[in-house]
C-alpha cells in the first residue's frame, strides 16, 4: 500500500475568488467576502452578513455549461471541479493523452444540503396543496443527486460517492479519496465538496444563536459567532503510479489524516476538545511527523464561542511549546459548511507552494482561556513544509489533514 | 484476509430474529410498508427516545441490537449509509421556516436534520470516539459504507494491528408521509390498485435500518463471510458480473444462490433478471417484496442473506417466482441489487 497520495490539481470558488488564483490573491491582500446578500432571498437580508459569490444562478450555469434551474450547489461544484481537472490537464506534455482516458477515476464530493435551495420553493407550494410544487424543483433534493449531476457533466462513471458529515464533509471526501487510491481501487480521485447559501441553513444557524450580526472574529475574546459562506473546492488526488507515468508536477502530498468523534453533543464540542485533539493527534501519528514539524495550522476557527475555545484548547494541548502559527481563513470566506474542508485544503496547498502563512482577519483581543493568539499578519518567504488543516462538524465529527511539500 | 459478519440489528417492515433464525413475513397491504418498531427498552434510554425522530430511533436501535448480537459494547469505528438522511426533521424545520416566514424558529429539528445525526447519536450513546463517516449517495449509500468498512479491516489485517477491530456499518432510510407523496408523484411507486398485479409499473415504498458488526475474526456466532463486493454505475452489468466472478476465481456454477433486488416494477424486472442470465444454475431469491424499495434496502437484503447462510433455511416466501431450482440450502450467495437500474452492486457472501 502506498504511503502518500499526491495532489496534482486544484479548483476553488468562494466569495473571495472565482478560481484558485483569485482566492490566493484575496488571501494575500487580506480581503474578506463578507457583506449583505444579493442573491439569497431571505427576510434576514439586513440582519446577518454572509460571504456570497456575486454571480446569479444563470451566470454560474453559463460558466460551467450546465442547464438552468439546477440547485446552486451543482454549479459551484461543477465550476471548481472543472478548474481542478483543467489544472492537471495543463501539466501534461504535448501529445500526452488525457489521464481521463486511461485511468480509473473517481469523483467524491461532500455537501450538507443537496438541492435544498430549490426544495424550499417546492415545499412552499406543496405545503398548501400536495399535488402542487414543480417536481423539477425537488428532483435534486438529495445530496447524492448533486454529485451525480456533476459526475455526469464531467463524464466520470468509474466511481462516484457523496459524504455528508456536516462541516467536515469535504475534508472527509479527501480522506476517502486517499484511502481508495492507497487500496489501489482508483488511480485518480477528484475529491472535495460544495455548498451554496440557502434559507434553511441561515435560519438553522440563527436558531442556534451562533450567527454574528457583524463580520466574524475567529479566535477573538469578543467573537459573537460565524458568518455563513458558500463555495466549492476540489483537489485532484493521484497515485504514485500516475505521478510517475505522467511525470506530473504536484502541488503537495497528503501525508496524514484522521477522523474522530467527540461523542459529546449533537452540535457542541466538548470543552476540552477531545474529538478535535484525537483527530489532530492521529493525523500527526499517521504522518510520522513530530508536532514541532508542523509549519502552520489552518484552523477550523468558525468564530463561535464554543468551537474556537475547544479547538484552541485542543491545539494547545497537542502542540504545547512547539505551537506553529495558527489562523482561520473563515474571516475571509465565511463558513462554507460542506465546502470548507476542501477550500481550506486548497489554501493549505497554496501555503506550501508559495511559502505563505495567512493572517487571521479582525483579531483584536486574546482569548482568556488560550495562551496563544492567532497569526494576524501575512507572513511571506516562510519555510512552510507541513500544514495541518482542521474541519469539525455537527454530530461530533472531527477531521484533521496534514498536507506536505511534494 | 477474511471479513465476517458477527452481529446484525434489523429494523424493517418484517420482524426478523436473525440470531434465532425466525422469519415471519407480512405482505404489503398498500403501496407503502412501514417498519415494525422494535421494543426499545434496554436499547435506548426512554428520555432520549422521546426526543428522537423515527429514523434516529430506528438507527440507534439497530446499532444497539447489532452490537449486542456481536457481544460488544461499541465498535471501533462507524460507517453508515443514508440516501435521504433525516427527512422528518428536515420537513418540520422547512415547513416552519416557510409558514412562519423565517421567524420564531426553534433549533431542535434543524439540529437533528443533519445527515450524520444517526451516526453521531450512535457514537454518543456508545462512547465510540473513532472514525465516523456517513455516505449519502443514493442507491450506493449503504454499499459505499460497507466498502469502506472492508478497506479498514484490510488495513488492520495488513499492518497486523488490532485483530479484534470491528466496524459498525449499514444502511438507514426513513419514509415520511411527505416523501411518500412526492416520490409517488414521480411514478416510482405502484398505484394502490396495482399492488398485487404482476407486470405493473412501480414498486412498493419502504424504509428500514439494517446494521452489521464486521470484523476479521470469526466466532461461533458469525453469520457469514463477506468475500468481496463491487459497485457499478450505469454500465454493462452482465460483463461486470462475469469480471467480478473471474476476479474472485469463481465459475458461475459455483454461485448456488442469487438474492436479487428486483422490486416488482415492470420497467426494470426483466432487464435485472437478464443481467444474471449467467447464474441459471443458481436458485433465485428476492427480498424487496418484504422490505419495500428504498435507496438502502440492500442492507435488508444482506441481513436476509446472512440468515439464509447461518441457518440454512430458505422459506418459500423468499424464492423468486422464476427461480430455476430450489435447494433450500446455500453456500455462496451473490446479493445483486439495483436502484432505479442505475446503481448496481454485487456482494458475495459465503457460508462459514
Amino acid at each position: 500500500m502506498q504511503q502518500h497520495v499526491w495532489i496534482a490539481g486544484m479548483g476553488a470558488i468562494s466569495s473571495i475568488g472565482d478560481n484558485v488564483q483569485e482566492n490566493l490573491k484575496s488571501l494575500k491582500e487580506g480581503r474578506s467576502g463578507v457583506g449583505y446578500p444579493e442573491f439569497l432571498h431571505t427576510v434576514h437580508t439586513n440582519d446577518f452578513p454572509v460571504c456570497e459569490i456575486k454571480l446569479s444562478n444563470d451566470e454560474l450555469a453559463a460558466r460551467c455549461g450546465m442547464k438552468n434551474n439546477l440547485p446552486r450547489t451543482t454549479y459551484l461544484s461543477a465550476i471548481a471541479a472543472m478548474e481542478a481537472i483543467a489544472d492537471i490537464e495543463s501539466k501534461l506534455e504535448a501529445g500526452q493523452s488525457s489521464p481521463f482516458v486511461s485511468y480509473r477515476i473517481g469523483f467524491i464530493s461532500g455537501n450538507t444540503l443537496g438541492g435544498m435551495d430549490r426544495s424550499e420553493f417546492f415545499y412552499d407550494e406543496f405545503l398548501k396543496d400536495k399535488s402542487k410544487g414543480h417536481l423539477s424543483d425537488v428532483v435534486h433534493h438529495e445530496c447524492g443527486s448533486i454529485t451525480e449531476l456533476v459526475a455526469e457533466h464531467l463524464s466520470i462513471r468509474h466511481f462516484i460517492t457523496t459524504i455528508s458529515t456536516a462541516c467536515s464533509s469535504s475534508a472527509n471526501a479527501i480522506i476517502h479519496g486517499c484511502r481508495l487510491i492507497k487500496h489501489n481501487k482508483l488511480d485518480i480521485v477528484i475529491a472535495g465538496g460544495a455548498d451554496a447559501l440557502c434559507r434553511f441553513t441561515l435560519n438553522g444557524f440563527n436558531t442556534l444563536m451562533i450567527l454574528d450580526s457583524q463580520p466574524s472574529k475567529p479566535f477573538d475574546e469578543n467573537r459573537k459567532g460565524l458568518n455563513l459562506g458558500e463555495g466549492a473546492a476540489y483537489v485532484v488526488l493521484i497515485s504514485d503510479k500516475v505521478k510517475e507515468q505522467l511525470n506530473l508536477q504536484t502541488q503537495a502530498r497528503v501525508s496524514g489524516s484522521a477522523n474522530a468523534n467527540d461523542a459529546f453533543h449533537q452540535t457542541a464540542s466538548s470543552a476540552e476538545g477531545n474529538g478535535n485533539y484525537k483527530a489532530m493527534k492521529e493525523a500527526l501519528d499517521q504522518s510520522g511527523l513530530a508536532a514541532s514539524a508542523i509549519s502552520y495550522i489552518n484552523a477550523h476557527g468558525t468564530g463561535t464561542a464554543n468551537n474556537d475555545s475547544s479547538e484552541g484548547i485542543a491545539i494547545e494541548r497537542l502542540f504545547g511549546e512547539t505551537l506553529p502559527p495558527v489562523s482561520s481563513t473563515k474571516a475571509n470566506t465565511g463558513h462554507t459548511l460542506g465546502a470548507c474542508g476542501a477550500l481550506e485544503a486548497v489554501y493549505s496547498c497554496l501555503a506550501l507552494q508559495h511559502n505563505l502563512i495567512y493572517p487571521n482577519l479582525r483579531h483584536e483581543t486574546a482569548m482568556k482561556e488560550l495562551s496563544f493568539v492567532p497569526n494576524t499578519q501575512l507572513l511571506e518567504q516562510m519555510d512552510v513544509q507541513h500544514v495541518m488543516s482542521n474541519s469539525f462538524g455537527f454530530g461530533g465529527n472531527c477531521t484533521s489533514i496534514i498536507f506536505s511539500k511534494s | 484476509m477474511s471479513i465476517y459478519i458477527n452481529g446484525i440489528g434489523s429494523v424493517s417492515a418484517q420482524q426478523l430474529d436473525t440470531r434465532a433464525g425466525v422469519m415471519s413475513f407480512d405482505l404489503a397491504e398498500s403501496n407503502r410498508m412501514s417498519c415494525k418498531e422494535p421494543d426499545y427498552s434496554g436499547l435506548v434510554p426512554p428520555m432520549q427516545l422521546r426526543r428522537m425522530s423515527k429514523v434516529v430511533r430506528y438507527g440507534v436501535a439497530a446499532a444497539k441490537q447489532a452490537l449486542k448480537d456481536a457481544g460488544l459494547e461499541r465498535s471501533d469505528i462507524i460507517t453508515l449509509g443514508t440516501a435521504y438522511g433525516c427527512l422528518a426533521d428536515t420537513e418540520v424545520f422547512l415547513s416552519k421556516l416557510l409558514t412562519q416566514e423565517e421567524s420564531m424558529l426553534t433549533p431542535t429539528a434543524f439540529i437533528q436534520s443533519t445527515h450524520n445525526t444517526v451516526s453521531g447519536q450512535i457514537a454518543m450513546l456508545t462512547n465510540c470516539y473513532g472514525h465516523n463517516f456517513t455516505y449519502v449517495h443514493r442507491g450506493h449509500s449503504f454499499e459505499a459504507a460497507l466498502q469502506e468498512a472492508m478497506m479498514w479491516l484490510k488495513e488492520k489485517s495488513e499492518t497486523l494491528t488490532d485483530e479484534n477491530f470491528s466496524v459498525l456499518t449499514g444502511g438507514i432510510d426513513e419514509l415520511t408521509n411527505d416523501s411518500f407523496d412526492i416520490i409517488l408523484r414521480f411514478g416510482t411507486f405502484k398505484k394502490e390498485q396495482d399492488i398485487s398485479i404482476p407486470g405493473t409499473e412501480g414498486t412498493i415504498a419502504g424504509e428500514g435500518a439494517n446494521l452489521f458488526v464486521v470484523s476479521q475474526v470469526k466466532n461461533e456466532q458469525s453469520y457469514a463471510e463477506v468475500m468481496d463486493m463491487h459497485l457499478c454505475y450505469s454500465t454493462d452489468i452482465q460483463t461486470e458480473l462475469l469480471e467480478f466472478l473471474r476476479i474472485n476465481q469463481l465459475q458461475a456454477e459455483e454461485i448456488d444462490t442469487c438474492l436479487i433486488g428486483v422490486n416488482g416494477d415492470s420497467r426494470y424486472d426483466e432487464s435485472i433478471l437478464g443481467n444474471i442470465a449467467a447464474l441459471k444454475q443458481a436458485q433465485w431469491l428476492a427480498f424487496k417484496q418484504w422490505s419495500g424499495e428504498y435507496p438502502t434496502s440492500n442492507a435488508f437484503g444482506m441481513a436476509l442473506a446472512c440468515m439464509v447462510l447461518k441457518h440454512q433455511q430458505i422459506p418459500d416466501e423468499v424464492y423468486h417466482a422464476q427461480t430455476p431450482s430450489r435447494s433450500e440450502k446455500a453456500q455462496n450467495v451473490l446479493l445483486y441489487n439495483h436502484y432505479k437500474n442505475k446503481y448496481h452492486s454485487f456482494i458475495l457472501l459465503k457460508r462459514i
